[in-house]
């Protein structure tokens, strides 16, 4: 567990950002794994399915932070958005450049998100990353081309404050 | 070249290997462009950004997960030391209610379930009006 748990809390705190439900997620990635021991066939490589999982548990959860939202716009009534990078909620100048980074990813969508932190972060080839996600290598490279414009655009925009 | 085809060209090269001719067309371009050179800048920061995301370790982060399948394990246990109990409970509880309903109604008829066996017409078409 200690040789994986690095690569799962980074790629779970990178799709859900620096929240305290990111280590509940990550965790619960390795609990999942122990259930489905029975079910892990070995044909694909460890760090791979735990990767798989922790990108479908992090979308769960930002679906249901998006349908908690839902709910919370609903009974308010207001016309709240997403935060602007440039307001006060995401405060940039008090990060430092991981926090920074995770901050900025979560600005752009989660489609290009995950293809971002598969790839740069944990470091997996295009076609492994096409694996995980059940896409085709070609999405992967422009997902990965246009998603990385926008997190530049997040962070140059962020640094010139 | 096209400037849109060039910013794809830049925005492979962070990310992708690119053949020897793309590397050529590539390398032209930033040298009349400062602005292209900006971006390949920019660029180049927000993948070593990315790159260089990994969180500290948690030195215990492997408690947490055998705490959280210990606990899982122990509600589990007990749901299943329980249930025989619950259920023969629920199922005495039922019978006495049945026992009670059918010596207070004399049957087990759906009006005597919703205790409308000894209702009159008069009474039922009041109800309905009500």
């Amino acid at each position: 567990m200690q040789r994986h748990e690095q690569q799962v809390r980074a790629t779970v705190l990178g799709m859900l950002g620096p929240v305290a439900e990111a280590d509940d997620v990550a965790q619960e990635v390795f609990i999942r794994f122990f259930r489905s021991l029975d079910n892990f066939r070995g044909d694909a490589q460890l760090t791979t399915y735990l990767s798989r999982i922790a990108i479908n548990l992090s979308l769960n959860e930002l679906k249901r932070r998006q349908r908690a939202q839902k709910r919370f716009l609903f009974w308010q009534r207001s016309d709240t958005t997403i935060p602007d990078p440039a307001d006060e909620h995401a405060d940039p100048a008090r990060m430092d450049d991981q926090q920074l980074v995770r901050q900025a990813l979560q600005y752009i969508d989660a489609d290009y998100r995950s293809v971002i932190i598969l790839r740069l972060l944990d470091g997996y080839s295009v076609k492994e990353t096409a694996e995980i996600l059940d896409i085709p290598m070609g999405t992967v490279a422009s997902r990965l081309a246009r998603g990385l414009d926008k997190l530049k655009e997040v962070i140059v925009r962020w640094k010139a404050m | 070249m096209e400037p849109n085809n060039i910013k794809n060209l830049l925005l492979r090269s962070i990310t992708e290997p690119m053949s020897a001719a793309e590397q050529e067309q590539l390398r032209a371009a930033l040298e009349v462009s400062e602005e292209l050179r900006r971006e390949q800048e920019q660029l180049t920061y927000t993948r070593e950004l990315v790159q260089q995301a990994i969180p500290a370790a948690d030195p215990g982060f492997s408690q947490k997960v055998l705490e959280r399948l210990q606990k899982g394990r122990k509600e589990v246990a007990l749901v299943v030391q329980l249930f025989p109990r619950v259920a023969a409970a629920c199922v005495a509880v039922i019978l006495a209610l049945g026992l009670f309903l059918y010596f207070e109604a004399g049957s087990l008829s759906t009006d005597a379930l919703v205790g409308l066996q000894d209702l009159s017409i008069e009474e039922a078409v009041a109800l309905t009006e009500y």
